[in-house]
């Protein structure tokens, strides 16, 4: 396939848009394109629609069939990618070889950086509307979830790239505030273990999404008590087929833009409770010329002259006298 | 499971991610649901706590005063999109000027840092100068005076300042004079 020509913008609305288009420093969230191969199961096609109503409004979703193998030749989804601004793709095929496959698929700068292939259990999917129940509104951030060890694993494997490609997938937009009322669903991904007798299926990963429901607390403590529902829908996963990264590529894609993190100011630190703390450095004290405190005791008195020690002797006598003398005043 | 036992829980409160490193419990088909659900309470739970606890919460002002929870920034790395945009490149004449180490030139403004009050004054125009709101060791005479009350003087500050005076004019008439000596029979 032909490289795309470079579009010079003829009108001040093209410009916008490629320059929306083009590589940013803070980058726009990621779209996602829904697609299917020339056969796809029903299954499969109810999953899209619920997967597409999760991800709105940042998803687009083709109603077409399209003849690609995503593992063979992903030029064609490199296409629809750049046409689309889209950088992540969920591609659903049914064969008999591979039934129910939903290929997920994430670009870096129009090229397939890596593809995870997971194969729906048709026995257990539920859609969206199979729960009977309210569903949240569209577009909320939701809550993520990863449980189990199988994604925590230390080497990258199917299911640390399954968690990376999942997250980057359902985190939505990055944020720096959420309103507390929209904290409303979380999606729950779970791993099974490895079972000693069961080593020749692979692990599966169960999709969940539930409603959260807040109830009063215990009247000690202020934080709620958390309840959930299942909203759908629910998905279990066979891993598939993976494809990694290119290394090259993705040290290019994990590449920090300069002049991203905030100055640090010296000696302004920030503690764990969230006060700003200052440290100053002041010059050495000068001891000599402390004032200590001023007593009536230690005040040369006025008749005796300095540098004799008996004096001293007699000063000291004296104004011990004079002490006693004022106090009694005061009394 | 028990919910009030403490957890191996990590977060990425920027993404609104709790990770639960522990296994799942042994389950069978039948009990898979539930010991879903309650793995995902748990988690739930801990999750929104953490936000709660650990995230300033603040009032917005733009929608009714909607209680908001201010999030750090995401921790977990996550591959760009695209790639990390290059750096505009120079033009002839700023890579020329910038081997020949000439630098834009700029003006030089009327501001000045005035040290002994710590602030930025103007050095001429209004309020600026000697005059009035000038630096610090002016006498307030030249510029547009911003404070027109001048002090009245007694009779030996008066004295006294007419006195330097006249030592700044002869100082004045030496440096000229011997100026103009220095300069010999030009001219002619």
């Amino acid at each position: 396939m032909l490289p795309l020509r470079q579009i010079k913008p003829k009108n001040a609305r093209t410009k916008r848009y490629l320059d929306n288009k083009a590589p940013q420093q803070t980058e726009n969230p990621r779209t996602t394109l829904f697609l299917k191969y020339t056969t796809c199961s029903e299954i499969l096609q109810l999953l899209l629609t619920d997967l597409y109503a999760l991800k709105r409004p940042l998803a687009v979703k083709f109603g077409k069939k399209n003849d690609i193998h995503p593992f063979e030749d992903p030029s064609s989804l490199e296409f629809f990618s750049e046409k689309n601004d889209a950088s992540l793709m969920v591609f659903a095929s049914h064969s008999k070889k591979r039934p129910h496959c939903l290929t997920f698929i994430r670009f870096f700068g129009f090229k397939v950086l890596d593809m995870i292939e997971l194969s729906v259990i048709p026995e257990t999917m539920r859609t969206l509307s199979q729960f009977k129940n309210e569903k949240t509104a569209q577009g909320l951030k939701p809550l993520l979830s990863f449980s189990g060890s199988g994604f925590e694993s230390p080497t990258p494997n199917a299911y640390t790239l399954a968690k990376s490609v999942l997250l980057d997938m359902f985190k939505g937009p990055d944020v720096a505030e959420v309103d507390v009322e929209g904290l409303q669903y979380m999606i729950h991904f779970s791993v099974d273990e490895e079972d000693g007798d069961d080593a020749v299926s692979k692990p599966q990963i169960h999709m969940r999404s539930y409603l959260i429901r807040t109830k009063k607390s215990v009247p000690a403590s202020n934080l709620p008590r958390v309840e959930v529902e299942e909203m759908g829908p629910r998905v279990d996963f066979r891993v598939g087929r993976i494809q990694e990264a290119d290394p090259e590529m993705l040290k290019e894609a994990m590449r920090k833009p300069k002049g991203m993190d905030p100055k640090t100011k010296k000696n302004i630190e920030t503690d764990i409770i969230g006060d700003k703390v200052g440290r100053i450095h002041l010059g050495k004290q000068d001891l000599g010329n402390l004032q200590t405190r001023k007593m009536k005791g230690l005040k040369r008195s006025r008749d005796v002259v300095d540098g004799d020690g008996d004096d001293e002797v007699m000063g000291v006598a004296e104004m011990g006298l004079e002490g006693d003398k004022r106090a009694r005043v005061e009394v | 499971m028990d919910l009030s036992q403490p957890q191996t829980y990590t977060y990425d409160l920027g993404n609104l991610l709790i990770n639960d490193p522990t296994p799942l419990p042994h389950h069978t088909p039948t009990t898979l649901e539930s010991t879903l659900q309650t793995t995902a309470q748990a988690t739930a739970q801990g999750l929104l706590h953490q936000l709660l606890t650990a995230c300033p919460i603040v009032r917005s002002t733009d929608d009714a005063g909607a209680l908001h929870i201010r999030l750090p920034a995401p921790s977990t790395l996550l591959p760009r999109e695209k790639p990390v945009p290059k750096a505009k490149e120079k033009t002839t004449w700023e890579k020329f000027a910038e081997k020949k180490g000439i630098g834009k030139k700029r003006k030089e403004g009327n501001l000045k840092f005035d040290e002994g009050k710590g602030e930025w004054r103007k050095k001429y125009g209004f309020k600026g100068g000697k005059g009035g709101a000038g630096l610090d060791g002016m006498d307030g005479k030249g510029g547009v005076s911003a404070d027109w009350i001048t002090e009245v003087l007694d009779e030996k500050e008066k004295k006294e300042v007419e006195e330097k005076k006249g030592r700044v004019d002869r100082e004045g008439k030496r440096i000229r004079s011997s100026g103009k000596r220095g300069q010999g029979k030009r001219g002619h």
